[in-house]
């Protein structure tokens, strides 16, 4: 597995969140990933459309392969995006994140019926949120080896 | 007795006038020893009472001959009486009851309840009025009291009502600010103490020992604030995200619990038997909470011998009384309503961490179960923590 990821191209990873502290954070965590990875930052969910969309000055933006995706955004919230995401049948496939911030708001979160593939809790740790950026890797291992699941 | 005098007029068969000296008597008789009040009132406003008449209002016979009936009525009721005698008058009536207020010669007022009628001659003139009199004025205390008293229950339970909607809205008004404020209060702090990590993985070389005792106070702080806040969270949602009451086993219920604290069991070497429990009404999630924040104390909160708990269930009527018994340290008898308090602790953190909400946390969702929550316990000799729940 090692060595076939080290071959694959860098992963396109797109962060959809407001708060500069948290992406900074999933920046430096992912440095310390041995996922090769592309980390783009949208800080609201009309900019993440345009990203996802390639609109405007996303016009060169790569098609991600996992966004991350926090739920309390400016302009158009997190559960908007997931549904124009999974509604769209060319960005449908790719695999979406939800990043919460307690347990509790993901258990209210998914009695919302959001067709998520997985629910994060950010968390408090230092050491927990790095776990939590090797479980987003495992989850990246996993969709690899589905079919099609690489979108270029 | 002037005027029935003028009925002679009309009377000219001997017989006839015997029988009318006959009725007259009569009509004295029962108009002195009446044990109402009772007057006769002229067309012209001369005034004839009888002895209960005269008592009721504190005058002699004498002295009420000369009075007129405005004299010893209520200046407020002249009117009513005044209307009473016209409608007599005019025939527009025979008979009338009413209630009114006379002045006693004391100047104090009595109530008294009234009958009036009007006497005419064979042509239908009007001769004089008759009026029965009782006392009503205790009655009318009594009424006014009973009125009083209403008036003062109604003011009570209007006072008493809005006390309660403003308790409930200061409550809910409490919760929300408690779930807001440790919803909130979470991501700054994630901030802090992400941060702080991460200067000392990434700079731990370059620190010298004090600048990495400091970075782990600082997370330590920022540690604790963060379970103080997911208990103040969890103390919060008990009410306002409670969910419905549904039938449980109990067994179950306590199976759950006890997987939960599989370690700690493990690590304190604790023996925990229970009872086969009944069903009972409960929110699952929260009752699991119960169980597992007592059993959790028990075994913290041990003796020099390894942990002991024992379970028990008695049903009493539509409840059923569980029973957690440990042979732990005890607690005093002072403590009974602190340890329910929210945030207090009996013990320091060195040695016995924790934040102090989670009896909090079962008091109250054992209250929002309509169940009661206490303890017995003797120190030294083992806690046994109770509680009801409706079997119902």
């Amino acid at each position: 597995m090692e060595t076939n990821k080290s071959s694959l191209q860098p992963i396109e990873i797109l962060l959809v969140e407001d708060n500069p502290g948290d992406s900074r954070l999933a920046k430096e965590a992912l440095k310390e990933s041995k996922l090769i990875n592309n980390l783009s930052i949208a800080e609201d969910g009309v900019e993440a459309m345009n990203f996802l969309y390639k609109k405007g000055k996303y016009s060169n933006a790569p098609r991600p392969d996992l966004v991350i995706l926090d739920l309390n955004l400016p302009k158009k919230d997190g559960r908007e995006v997931l549904a124009e995401i999974k509604n769209d049948d060319n960005l449908k496939r790719i695999p979406v994140v939800i990043l919460t911030i307690s347990k509790a708001e993901e258990d209210i979160l998914k009695t919302y019926n959001l067709h998520a593939n997985c629910f994060i809790t950010k968390p408090l740790d230092l050491n927990q949120f790095i776990k939590v950026v090797k479980s987003i890797e495992d989850f990246w291992l996993t969709i690899v080896k589905l079919p099609n699941g690489k979108g270029h | 007795m002037k005027k029935p005098a003028k009925q002679k007029e009309f009377v000219n068969d001997k017989g006839h006038q015997l029988a009318l000296k006959e009725s007259e008597e009569r009509f004295r008789l029962v108009f002195e020893n009446s044990h109402v009040g009772q007057s006769m009132t002229g067309i012209d406003g001369s005034l004839k009472v009888n002895k209960v008449f005269c008592n009721i209002l504190g005058y002699t016979e004498n002295e009420l001959r000369d009075k007129s009936w405005q004299e010893i009525t209520h200046p407020d009721d002249i009117g009513e009486s005044q209307d009473v005698i016209n409608s007599l008058l005019i025939g527009e009536k025979e008979f009338a009851r009413y209630e009114k207020r006379y002045l006693k010669k004391n100047s104090e007022i009595v109530w008294t309840d009234v009958s009036t009628s009007i006497q005419r001659d064979t042509k239908g003139n009007p001769l004089y009025f008759i009026t029965m009199m009782i006392d009503i004025s205790d009655r009318k205390r009594a009424d006014e009291q009973i009125r009083s008293f209403s008036k003062e229950l109604e003011q009570k339970v209007k006072e008493l009502d809005k006390a309660v909607t403003d308790l409930k809205r200061s409550n809910q008004e409490l919760e929300q600010f408690a779930y807001v404020a440790s919803h909130d209060l979470q991501e700054p702090l994630r901030m802090v103490s992400s941060y702080t990590q991460l200067l000392e993985r990434r700079y731990k070389d370059k620190l010298d020992q004090d600048a990495i005792d400091f970075i782990n106070f600082a997370v330590d702080g920022a540690n604790r604030m963060q379970h103080l806040i997911n208990d103040l969270l969890e103390f919060s949602r008990v009410t306002t995200k409670g969910k419905p009451m549904v039938k449980l086993d109990l067994s179950d219920v306590l199976g759950q619990a006890v997987a939960n604290l599989h370690n700690k069991i493990q690590e304190t070497g604790s023996m925990i038997v229970n009872d086969d429990l009944p069903f009972a009404y409960a929110d699952e999630g929260q009752l699991i909470r119960v169980f597992q924040n007592l059993l959790d104390n028990a075994m913290k909160f041990r003796g020099d011998e390894s942990p002991r708990i024992n379970i028990t269930a008695k049903t009493i009527e539509d409840e059923v009384q569980i029973s957690i018994a440990d042979n732990g340290i005890g607690i005093d008898k002072i403590y009974s309503e602190r340890v329910f308090t929210i945030f207090q602790r009996l013990h320091t953190k060195a040695d016995y961490p924790g934040t102090g909400i989670g009896l909090a946390i079962c008091k109250r969702t054992i209250e929002r179960h309509g169940g009661k929550i206490w303890f017995e316990s003797e120190p030294g000799k083992g806690t046994t923590f109770c509680f009801t729940l409706k079997i119902k």
